[in-house]
C-alpha cells in the first residue's frame, strides 16, 4: 500500500530530540521541559510558554559513559537517556521532570543532575514521587508534590501557574487527545487504515514537540487516512511491555506479515488518550487521573485489573495475540512477565516473550520469533476452524 | 516443472541442509553442506547436493520449495519461507509423533520448542543475542583443546570429575579453558564442565518452553554425545534419539510443509 505523504512530517520529528518544531518553539522564547513517563502530567508542563518533550535517545546506539556512571545492570533505556544527555543532545531543555516510575530512571535523574547541572541555572529538576498504590491517603501527598512542581515552574520561569491557566492546559490536552483518538480508532477497523509502525511514529512524534504545532498536521493526516484503503494481515497483534519509542521495532514486527493494532507498552497509547476531568480542583484532578488511569506494573495490587484491561484491549482492537517485550534489567515489566502475563497465558491467549535492548538490535532473531509466533497463531486458528 | 518432488531447504548460519521428498512423503535425497557467506549460494549448494542421483531434477524444478533457517528468505525459487521453529517442530513430528519437546541447538542459536499433536508449535523459547551454548560456542571450545568437534564431544564421556566453567560467554569461557589447560587440569574433566554448563542452559530453555516428555535434540549439536549425556543427567530421563539425522529436521519439516502445499495445489 502507498506511503502517505502526511506521515513524512511526523517521521522527521523523530530523528533527533532537538527537532525542527522544538527549534522553532525555542526561538519563539518557549520553554522545553523534558519528562520521562506517562505519570508526569503533560498538562502541567504545557502551561503558558512551557511545553513537554518526552525523553528519547534516537541517536544513541552505545552507552559507554552512562554504563560507567550507572552500572551495566540497569536497563538500556535509562542508560541511553543519560548517554544522550552527556552527548549534549538535550542541551536545549530548560527543565527535567521525572516521575519516579522505577529506581533505574531515578538514577538517570540523579546522574543528570550531578553531571550536567551546575546549581546556579534557571533549571527545574524535579522528581515526582508518584505513589505505588492507589490509596486515598496518598492523594494529598501527590497533590502537594504537583503543587510544589507548579510553584517551582512559577518562580524559575516566571510562568503564571494559576488554576485558570492549568485548567486551560488540561482542556487543550483533552482536545488534542480527542483528535489523536480519532486517528487511533482507524486501528480498530477490520481493515485498519494505519499500520502499527505508522501509528507509533505519529504518537511518539506527538510527545516530542509543542502540541499546538501538531494539530494541523494531525488533521491533514486524519483526512488522508479517511480516504485510504485498509490493510489486511496474517494476524493482528498487541505489543505489551517495556518502553519502546522507536517505530522501527514495530516495523520489524510487521515485516513478518502481521499488523500491530494495539500498543500497551511504555510510550504507547494504551492508556494515553483519556480525558482528564476539567471541573473541580485541578491538582486533585491531575493526581487522581494519573493514579487511576495508569496501567503501569509499578502499581502494586492491580495485577488483575491490568490483565483485565489487556483482555479488553485484545477484544476492542480484535488482536489475535500478544508480543510481550521487556528490556533487559527492566524490573517492573520483568515482574509483570511473571504475574500478569501468566494470567493471560492461562486464559489461552497466544503470547510470546521477547527480551530486547533499547537500541534496535538482534533483528534476525526477533524476526524468527515473530514469524514463528504468527505461524503458531495461524495453525491454532486453522485447527479451530477444522474442529468446527 | 516436476510434479513429483518437493524440497525443504534450511539455510543455517554454519550449515545448509536440504531434503527432497516425493509426494508420498518418501525422502529421496538430502544434503548437509558448510554455509557460505552468502545464504543464496549456500542454498544452491545444498539443493544441488541433494538432487545428485535424481535424474533430470534441477533446483528450479520442484512442485513446491520451502526455505527455512536464518537465510530462509534468500532461497532462490522458493515458493515461501517458514520459520525454523515451525519447521523443526514439523520435522520431528513426522519422524516421531511421540515427541512433545525439542531442544534445537544450531550454529548460533538455542531453542526450546513444545509441539502439539498436529506438529504445530505450542510454545517456544530462544536465546537472545548471545551465542553461548550454541554450535559456535562448541567450535571455540574444540579450538581451545586443538581437537575437532567429534573428538571434543566424546571427551567428556571419559571424564572422572566435572570441572565447573564459570562463564557462559564464548569469549570468556575460551579464556577460562585455556587457563585451566595451562594449569594441567585433565582436558576430559574440563570438557565435562563445558558440557554441563551448556546442558544447564538447554534445561532453562526447555523449562521456559514448558517441557513435556518425550524430549529430543535437533540441530548439529544433537550429535554431541557429551552434551546429550550431560542434559540427560539434569533431566533425569533419557532423551529420545531420532531415526533420521537430527541436523536435517529443519529441512525435513520445511519439505513436509512443501509436500502438503503441493498436494493442496494438486487437488485444486
Amino acid at each position: 500500500m502507498e506511503k502517505i505523504k502526511e506521515l513524512a512530517f511526523f517521521e522527521k520529528l523523530l530523528n533527533t530530540p532537538q527537532n525542527s518544531l522544538v527549534d522553532k518553539a525555542v526561538k519563539e522564547g518557549r520553554i522545553p521541559i523534558a519528562y520521562n513517563c506517562y505519570t508526569a502530567p503533560e498538562a502541567l508542563l504545557s502551561v503558558g510558554k512551557a511545553f513537554p518533550v518526552r525523553l528519547r535517545a534516537p541517536q544513541t546506539t552505545s552507552t559507554e559513559l552512562a554504563t560507567f556512571y550507572m552500572s551495566p545492570f540497569t536497563c538500556s533505556y535509562s542508560r541511553s537517556i543519560l548517554e544522550a544527555a552527556l552527548d549534549d543532545q538535550y542541551e536545549f531543555i530548560q527543565g527535567m521532570v521525572f516521575a519516579a516510575c522505577c529506581v533505574q530512571i531515578q538514577r538517570t535523574a540523579h546522574n543528570y543532575k550531578l553531571q550536567k547541572l551546575k546549581g546556579d541555572e534557571k533549571f527545574v529538576h524535579y522528581l515526582i514521587d508518584v505513589p505505588r498504590k492507589e490509596f486515598d491517603a496518598y492523594v494529598p501527598a501527590l497533590v502537594a508534590d504537583l503543587k510544589k512542581l507548579a510553584g517551582l515552574m512559577e518562580t524559575t520561569y516566571g510562568l503564571d501557574m494559576s488554576e485558570e491557566n492549568i485548567r486551560k492546559a488540561i482542556h487543550e490536552q483533552n482536545e488534542f487527545n480527542k483528535l489523536l483518538k480519532e486517528i487511533s480508532d482507524f486501528r480498530k477497523l477490520d481493515k485498519p487504515k494505519i499500520t502499527g509502525s505508522e501509528w507509533h511514529m505519529v504518537y511518539t512524534a506527538c510527545k516530542t514537540a509543542p502540541k499546538d504545532m501538531l494539530v494541523e498536521p494531525l488533521k491533514k493526516l486524519k483526512t488522508a487516512l479517511e480516504k485510504r484503503e485498509g490493510f489486511e494481515a496474517k494476524a493482528r497483534l498487541m505489543v505489551m511491555g517495556s518502553i519502546c519509542d522507536n517505530p522501527a521495532y514495530i516495523e520489524l514486527i510487521e515485516s513478518q506479515g502481521c499488523l500491530v493494532v494495539a500498543d500497551r507498552f511504555c510510550y504507547g497509547s494504551l492508556p494515553g488518550m483519556e480525558m482528564i476531568p476539567e471541573e473541580g480542583d485541578v491538582f486533585t484532578n491531575l493526581a487522581l487521573f494519573y493514579l487511576e488511569s495508569n496501567e503501569c506494573p509499578r502499581m502494586m495490587e492491580k495485577m488483575e485489573f491490568r490483565a483485565e484491561r489487556a483482555e479488553n484491549y485484545l477484544e476492542e482492537y480484535k488482536a489475535d495475540g500478544i508480543i510481550f517485550e521487556t528490556l533487559k534489567f527492566c524490573d517492573v515489566w520483568g515482574y509483570e512477565k511473571l504475574k500478569t502475563l501468566k494470567i493471560l497465558e492461562d486464559k489461552g491467549i497466544p503470547c510470546v516473550r521477547i527480551e530486547r535492548e533499547y537500541a534496535l538490535s538482534g533483528e534476525g532473531q526477533m524476526k524468527t520469533r515473530v514469524q514463528a509466533f504468527i505461524e503458531s497463531i495461524q495453525n491454532k486458528q486453522l485447527t479451530e476452524k477444522l474442529a468446527k | 516443472m516436476s510434479t513429483t518432488y518437493v524440497c525443504g531447504c534450511d539455510v543455517g548460519s554454519t550449515y545448509g541442509k536440504a531434503v527432497i521428498m516425493d509426494l508420498n512423503g518418501k525422502i529421496v535425497g538430502s544434503s548437509i553442506v558448510r554455509s557460505k557467506i552468502d545464504p543464496e549460494e549456500t542454498s544452491k549448494l545444498a539443493i544441488a547436493e541433494a538432487t545428485k542421483g535424481i535424474d533430470g531434477l534441477s533446483m528450479n524444478d520442484f512442485a513446491y520449495l520451502v526455505g527455512t533457517g536464518y537465510g530462509r528468505n534468500r532461497v532462490p525459487f522458493a515458493n515461501e519461507n517458514i520459520s525454523e521453529i515451525s519447521c523443526h517442530a514439523m520435522g520431528v513430528h513426522i519422524t516421531n509423533p511421540a515427541i512433545k519437546t525439542i531442544v534445537d541447538i544450531g550454529g548460533q542459536d538455542l531453542k526450546g520448542i513444545t509441539i502439539d499433536e498436529n506438529g504445530s508449535v505450542k510454545h517456544f523459547a530462544m536465546n537472545d543475542k548471545c551465542a553461548a551454548g550454541t554450535g559456535r560456542f562448541f567450535e571455540g571450545m574444540a579450538r581451545a583443546f586443538e581437537v575437532d568437534l567429534q573428538e571434543f564431544s566424546d571427551m567428556s564421556l571419559k571424564a572422572k570429575e566435572i570441572l565447573p566453567i564459570t562463564s557462559q560467554c564464548s569469549v570468556f569461557a575460551e579464556t577460562e579453558v585455556i587457563s585451566m589447560v595451562a594449569q594441567k587440569k585433565n582436558p576430559n574433566d574440563i570438557a565435562a564442565g563445558i558440557q554441563a554448563s551448556v546442558a544447564k542452559r538447554c534445561f532453562t530453555m526447555l523449562k521456559s518452553a514448558g517441557i513435556e516428555r518425550e524430549v529430543t535434540m535437533t540441530g548439529g549439536c544433537a550429535k554431541n554425545k557429551g552434551l546429550k549425556n550431560a542434559l540427560e543427567k539434569i533431566l533425569k530421563f533419557e532423551i529420545t534419539e531420532l531415526s533420521t539425522d537430527p541436523q536435517l529436521m529443519g529441512a525435513l519439516g520445511a519439505c513436509e510443509f512443501a509436500r502438503k502445499k503441493a498436494l493442496v495445489a494438486k487437488a485444486g
